[in-house]
């Protein structure tokens, strides 16, 4: 007998990737026309482009397979389909060469997915499993888990933390938002955290700004080019735990 | 992340706020166009910098917090969730440097991200996406994509995209460290002494 194709229990949306590097921008060169004076998108790009707001200290526009958003403070360069990763890597890249003597601050590589669960149970053993309302109980009537964010040491030799935050989806009916943020402080770590009770002091491990500086360009380029598939492979691997824990709890 | 509401604590809607700002742009200049626009008394703003439990390049991108959903960029950029029967899942990636053009294909050396992979292959020149052509010459870097494609009722299918890599003009600075690179690997290899 033929069996009716069924929907898994949790379908995965498309995934979006976000670079941050926070700075001392100068929004006022970026447009579709100078990346392509910089050979760093092509004449169909630039025909296919799309400003949403170009005003003092604010530079937002589309790209076909982008979005770019610069204010004095960072660049943000943004895709959603993961075919495009690597060209929005590169078009980062080739940014921050290109404007070799901008002072930045950071990098983050941000990265996120919907998932959809086919199941009402499966949807609430995701929250249980990373909030426990058993301490909520007696306290709040029906607790909830609205947002979780779980912080880790970086596994490199590089300053910085992961974040990850699950939530509820906003855009998907029983679905779950979860997002990665990998962020680099553009310097070696002096040593990385190996015992909780450092998290003590969350704010000075975590927190340190560093002063913008364009010598933390070529840092930037390297961590870009180097770190970005294990950015994402961390990513994966997160979802998937995420995507377990409807079946599992 | 960014969160409107009104100094009398209810939540204003999309429908309400009508400043065509970005949920992912800084405080101030946020704050700056909501003061253009309304009354500013009326509206705080919020931002993920503003947040002890966000990085400096740490972004939000629920919903809720969409400002204008109905016609801001964001509904054509993060507003539709599309899930994988009509999407692409990237399973696999090559790097390849093209190392001779043809009539109608070009042969090119591949290698995989972690260096274990060495190989040969020729693709043809319709392979490539049209904005791409014009750099398809020796030398130029690109890659192999592989990707699962599954459509609506589960089909599913493997599919290849190659994209060429645009990496901006070389400055002078550029040249010259490559250059220095270029003559030190040559005296490494000890090209100079022959």
């Amino acid at each position: 007998m033929l069996r009716r194709h069924e929907a898994p229990l949790v379908e995965p949306g498309t995934k979006s990737l976000g670079i941050v590097v926070p700075g001392n921008w100068n929004p006022a060169i970026f447009s579709p026309a100078w990346l392509y004076s910089q050979e760093l998108i092509s004449a169909e790009d630039l025909e296919g482009s799309q400003p949403d707001l170009i005003a003092p200290g604010v530079a937002t526009f589309h790209l076909p397979w982008a979005l770019c958003e610069v204010t004095q403070e960072r660049l943000h360069v943004a895709c959603v389909d993961e075919v495009e990763f690597l060209r929005v890597r590169d078009l980062v890249l080739g940014i921050l060469r290109a404007l070799a003597h901008t002072p930045i601050a950071a990098l983050g590589i941000n990265i996120s997915v919907h998932l959809k669960i086919n199941s009402e149970v499966g949807w609430h053993r995701i929250g249980d499993s990373l909030v426990p309302k058993t301490a909520w109980e007696g306290v709040l009537k029906l607790p909830g888990t609205r947002s979780v964010t779980v912080l880790g040491v970086r596994p490199d030799d590089e300053a910085g933390q992961i974040q990850v935050t699950v939530e509820p989806s906003q855009r998907l009916t029983m679905g779950v938002f979860v997002q990665q943020n990998d962020h680099f402080s553009l310097k070696p770590a002096a040593s990385q955290i190996v015992d909780r009770s450092d998290f003590t002091n969350l704010e000075a491990v975590y927190f340190d700004p560093i002063a913008p500086s364009n010598e933390l360009i070529p840092y930037a380029l390297e961590i870009l080019s180097k770190q970005f598939d294990g950015s994402i492979a961390r990513a994966n691997q997160v979802f998937d735990m995420i995507s377990k824990l409807a079946t599992d709890g | 992340m960014v969160e409107l509401y009104p100094n009398n604590g209810v939540t204003l809607t999309s429908e309400q706020f009508s400043v065509p700002v970005s949920e992912r742009l800084p405080s101030s200049s946020l704050r700056a166009w909501a003061d253009r626009a309304t009354p500013a008394s009326f509206v705080d703003v919020r931002t993920g910098a503003d947040r002890m439990d966000l990085t400096s390049t740490g972004i939000e991108q629920s919903e809720t917090r969409l400002v204008r959903p109905e016609d801001s960029h964001h509904r054509r950029y993060v507003g539709r969730v599309q899930l994988d029967n009509s999407r692409i899942r990237v399973t696999d990636r090559f790097e390849g440097v093209v190392t001779q053009v043809e009539d109608g294909f070009f042969q090119a050396s591949l290698g995989d991200s972690g260096g274990d992979l060495d190989l040969t292959a020729e693709f043809a020149l319709d392979k490539v996406s049209a904005p791409d052509l014009e750099l398809v010459e020796p030398g130029a870097p690109f890659f192999v994509i592989v990707g699962r494609l599954t459509l609506r009722g589960g089909h599913a299918s493997t599919v290849t995209s190659l994209m060429f890599r645009r990496l901006g003009r070389l400055n002078a600075s550029d040249v010259d460290f490559h250059r220095e690179r270029g003559a030190k690997y040559r005296s490494l290899l000890g090209f100079d002494d022959a």
